[in-house]
Order: structure tokens, then sequence, then C-alpha cells
């Protein structure tokens, strides 16, 4: 699916407790490896997969970049799912009107 | 924010007729270029079948002529009601959940309601959230509430 990147994202229990752990405290990449139980690199990496999926971002403070969740993740996944039942369900009607008509 | 999304549409068929085209044939009018786990490979699904049976599977025939699995059927009421998990390229453990109500209003019109919900329902999940890790979905979701609060 179209948006599947934002499920994948969240689908490693890793990057799920990297994110989690920026929802309670915008930190920078050091910070956040210190905490958690992964290398500094991969932190980076599940980084890098939250931000391509607009579920976190991180803004420059100094030379330090603070990642933090970007709340607008979650309503642009709601508005993907909109879009995708309505498709659905148009293209669902379509083929009973094609059928009435025959 | 996370109210499901429920979408209606009205068709001018018998209330058997709609459930029967929308699990039994499937493949014939879905979106499968759009909406597939081939779709975000830039391709369409080759078919897509749902077991008429509770348990049964959805699933996908990729373009590569793989399967895919998107779910389990949840609730099969022959011309009253279908329901699944719902996880499209993803583990199980992601399942969200998917239901339509077919309300017969005349004999020749139907109203299908579909019902996109589960991040509230496995919030409720206890066992799954306390084991850290296998927060699921839905702890990602306790967290943009808070985040967003």
């Amino acid at each position: 699916m179209a948006n599947q990147e934002t499920f994948h994202a969240l689908s490693d229990g890793t990057r799920r407790l990297v994110f989690e752990t920026l929802a309670r405290h915008p930190q920078p990449v050091g910070k956040l490896a210190q905490s958690l139980p992964v290398t500094r690199s991969a932190v980076s990496q599940h980084l890098k997969v939250l931000s391509d999926a607009g579920l976190v971002e991180a803004t420059a403070q100094g030379t330090r970049r603070i990642y933090a969740v970007r709340r607008e993740g979650l309503a642009e996944l709601r508005a993907y799912l909109d879009q995708l039942w309505g498709d659905v369900l148009a293209e669902f009607s379509k083929e009973i009107e094609r059928e009435s008509k025959t | 924010m996370t109210d499901p999304v429920v979408k209606t549409v009205e068709v001018p068929c018998s209330a058997a007729r709609a459930f029967d085209v929308f699990v039994r044939n499937t493949a014939k009018w879905w979106p499968l270029d759009r909406h597939s786990v081939s779709a975000g490979a830039g391709k369409a699904a080759r078919d897509i079948t749902i077991d008429p049976h509770v348990g049964g599977a959805i699933r996908e025939t990729t373009h590569e002529g793989n399967i895919s699995e998107w779910g389990r059927v949840l609730e099969f009421a022959e011309g009253k009601a279908f329901a699944m998990t719902w996880h499209p390229g993803n583990p199980a453990s992601l399942a969200t959940h998917l239901r339509l109500e077919f309300i017969q209003l005349a004999p020749d019109r139907t109203r299908v309601v579909l019902t996109h919900s589960g991040w509230e329902v496995l919030a409720g999940d206890a066992d799954e959230r306390r084991n850290g890790y296998n927060s699921g979905w839905n702890g990602v979701l306790d967290v943009f509430e808070k985040a967003a609060a």
C-alpha cells in the first residue's frame, strides 16, 4: 500500500522504542543511543526510516540535531486511509452499477 | 484523532448481492493497481481472494506470483456483515480491523458501511503493552495522543 511506509516504519520493535522515547523527550542521536540497547549507527538508521515515513523530524540546535516526533504523521496516515476506502468503495459501487445495467 | 475511519456508500442491489460481489468477486473491481502490496512496487496485483469463512485468509497474488496475506476473516455473515484483520504488507502483529455492514434499504437498495478501526481496539491489550518491546501499533498511538495533547 502506498502508505505502507508508515506502518513499516513502526513494524520494528527497536524502531518503535526509538519513536516512543522521542515522544517522551526530544533528543539528539547520541543521547538516544546511550539510553537504548543499540549502537549509535543503528539508532541513526532507525531515525532515517522514521524521518522518511514522516513520523519524526530533526531541528538544528547549534551544532546538534534534536529529533522529535512529528505530530502531523498520524493525521496524514488517517487522511490516507480515508482516501483509500473512498476509492475502494467507489470502485465497488461502479461494479454494482455495471452489473445492474446488464 | 484515532477515531475509526467510516465510509458509506449506497448501491442499487440487494444486500445479498452486494455482499456477494464484495467478498466473492473482489478481484473484479478492487483497484489492484492502486491498493495492493504489488502497487507498492508500481505494479498491479494479479488476484485477491477471500476464504468464505471465519478464520479464512484474505490473500493477494502479487505481480510476481507470490502470495501475500492481508488478514484473516473475523466475521462472515452472509448478506449482512464481513470483518477481517487488516495488515497488507505487514506482520499480523500490526493488524488493524476492517468491518463492512450491508444494510438493505429496499429490494434494490443497500447501504454499505465500512469501518476501519483497530488502533483503539488493540490499545486495550494490556498484556501486549506490558511487554515493552511488543507494545505494537497501539503503544505508538498512545504516544501520539499524548504528544498531541
